[in-house]
């Protein structure tokens, strides 16, 4: 139960962070493209997290039966 | 304008979060960060801030939840974002003193919405304070009128307060300063009936060294000095029609050139104004600018006079009375004429009247004590009506004095006016031109104070 619920907590932290990063990239990658430099390296790194945290989720669903 | 700038801060130990939190942030404040509780608390100590953003999980698990308090201790509202689901780690969070939860995922709209009530709940209590320590009223129709507020601090619009003298407009001017403004911004007030015509230019705008006869040093004006704060121009009737267009281009642009000088001033203030007299009608009948007019507009409050809210007479006397140190009691009779008085002077004139019954050698107030004014208008509540004398060597009775120490010259004299218009009136059959030419004034200046008489006596 104790895994379970911090696999959701990742994901769900995950996920936030990506879709706020994309709506960022979204409103300054024209008139502010340092920032979008700078969140997108740190997105791509969150993405490969949100799939292992998601293998993590598939496991525990699975386990369940 | 210098706005209320919010200051933030995020404590956040994921860099991706950090960084989108930050940058939403930065366009509504200042935003310092923290990676973990030993960051946060360092912050914590040292600086003050509006808002805290926690992230529960940092370092540790729940490590989030023993900063709660810590941010509440510095009285700083205290936001926690979660990706956890489960209700026990939310209740703690709450009982810990946390004012909003967000729940991962969340978006700007979510934020948005976290800083609007913020924003509001800030207000309320500026308002609350306000309510209840400095305008009293139990008053439905003016508490809904005085909601407007509210919006107030959401534009950039003018405001334009309305109300008989001795109704609050000051009081309220500054409410909307503190609402809008930190404590350090300049609130200036300046009450344009009290320049002579020829200054109220030069104090308004400012001049340069040489500017006139007279000007021996460089001075700023009004306008200047309300820059990044606001400007309450009181009694903006009595500006005359030559400075009304003046002003226009200074009010629209916020911008403007100080006598004698060829370089153009910017000045970005909240613009305030007030006026007891009927402005829509000397629009129409020409004594105020229209254009002008139509520029002070923007939320429009109207204070009524304490007549048409007369259960705030006792609420407003108990009020006043337990602001004194020296406590006094009135008597039956004496709250009985005081409910009953027109208080043509309003709240001012009530606030007055008290400090001077508190000044009395004794405890109990007793109808004697009262002013002579108050006493002979409120006849009823007495049998016999002392004659008053006159002093000499002046056209004035002791009656009269006692009404000018209460209530200040204008008032005095606007009563003056009404009576001598109404009178003169009558005796002349109501034919206009007979009482203009008894009374030597002039046909605008009849129907102002006839207009002033009727809303006296409407009240």
């Amino acid at each position: 139960m104790q895994d379970q619920n911090k696999v959701i907590h990742d994901i769900n932290s995950s996920i936030s962070a990506i879709s706020q990063s994309i709506s960022l990239i979204s409103d300054n990658w024209k008139n502010n493209p340092e920032i979008v430099e700078k969140i997108l390296p740190l997105v791509l790194e969150k993405t490969e997290s949100l799939e292992e945290q998601w293998e993590q989720a598939k496991n525990i669903i699975k386990n369940k039966g | 304008m210098n706005k209320r700038v919010l200051n933030f801060l995020v404590i956040e130990d994921d860099d991706l979060s950090r960084l989108n939190l930050v940058t939403a942030l930065k366009d509504h404040g200042l935003v310092r960060e923290a990676r973990n509780s030993e960051e946060a608390k360092k912050l914590l100590s040292e600086e003050k801030f509006d808002l805290a953003w926690i992230d529960l999980d940092l370092e540790k698990d729940l490590a989030g939840l023993d900063l709660i308090p810590l941010v509440k201790n510095k009285k700083t509202y205290a936001v926690v974002l979660s990706g956890r689901e489960e209700d026990r780690s939310i209740e703690e969070a709450y009982k810990r003193g946390c004012e909003d939860y967000l729940s991962k995922p969340f978006d700007k709209e979510a934020l948005n919405m976290i800083l609007r009530k913020f924003r509001i709940l800030s207000k309320e209590s500026v308002l609350r304070n306000f309510f209840a320590n400095q305008y009293v009223t139990q008053d439905d129709s003016l508490v809904k009128n005085l909601k407007i507020i509210n919006e107030v601090v959401t534009t950039n619009k003018p405001v334009f307060l309305k109300g008989p003298t001795g109704t609050g407009k000051t009081l309220i001017a500054k409410l909307i300063h503190n609402l809008i403004f930190e404590k350090e911004d300049s609130f200036i007030h300046l009450n344009c009936s009290e320049i002579p015509e020829n200054l109220l230019e030069a104090e308004l705008f400012g001049y340069e060294k040489g500017a006139f006869s007279g000007a021996e040093i460089s001075k700023k004006g009004k306008f200047a000095l309300a820059d990044g704060g606001t400007l309450f121009l009181d009694e903006i009737a009595t500006m005359p029609m030559i400075l009304q267009q003046k002003i226009l281009r200074a009010i629209d642009e916020k911008s403007f050139y100080p006598l004698g000088s060829e370089k153009m001033v910017k000045s970005d203030f909240r613009l305030v104004s007030a006026t007891c007299e009927n402005l829509e009608e000397m629009v129409k009948d020409g004594s105020f600018r229209e254009d002008l007019y139509y520029r002070i507009e923007g939320f429009n409050i109207n204070l009524p006079s304490l007549v048409e809210r007369r259960e705030d007479i006792p609420l407003l006397i108990k009020h006043f009375l337990g602001k004194g140190k020296r406590r006094v009691v009135l008597s039956k009779n004496v709250k009985g004429i005081l409910n009953n008085y027109s208080w043509p002077g309003n709240i001012r004139e009530l606030k007055r009247v008290v400090e001077i019954l508190q000044s009395k050698s004794h405890g109990l107030i007793e109808v004697e004590d009262l002013p002579a004014h108050i006493r002979g208008i409120s006849s009823t509540y007495i049998e016999k009506v002392e004659v008053s004398e006159h002093i000499p060597g002046s056209i004035l009775s002791k009656m009269q004095l006692d009404y000018i120490r209460i209530n200040g010259l204008k008032s005095f004299l606007e009563k003056v006016e009404e009576d001598a218009v109404s009178i003169i009136f009558k005796e002349n059959d109501e034919k206009v031109r007979k009482t203009l030419g008894v009374l030597k004034i002039s046909n605008s200046a009849f129907y102002r104070i006839s207009e002033r008489r009727k809303d006296a006596r409407s009240e």
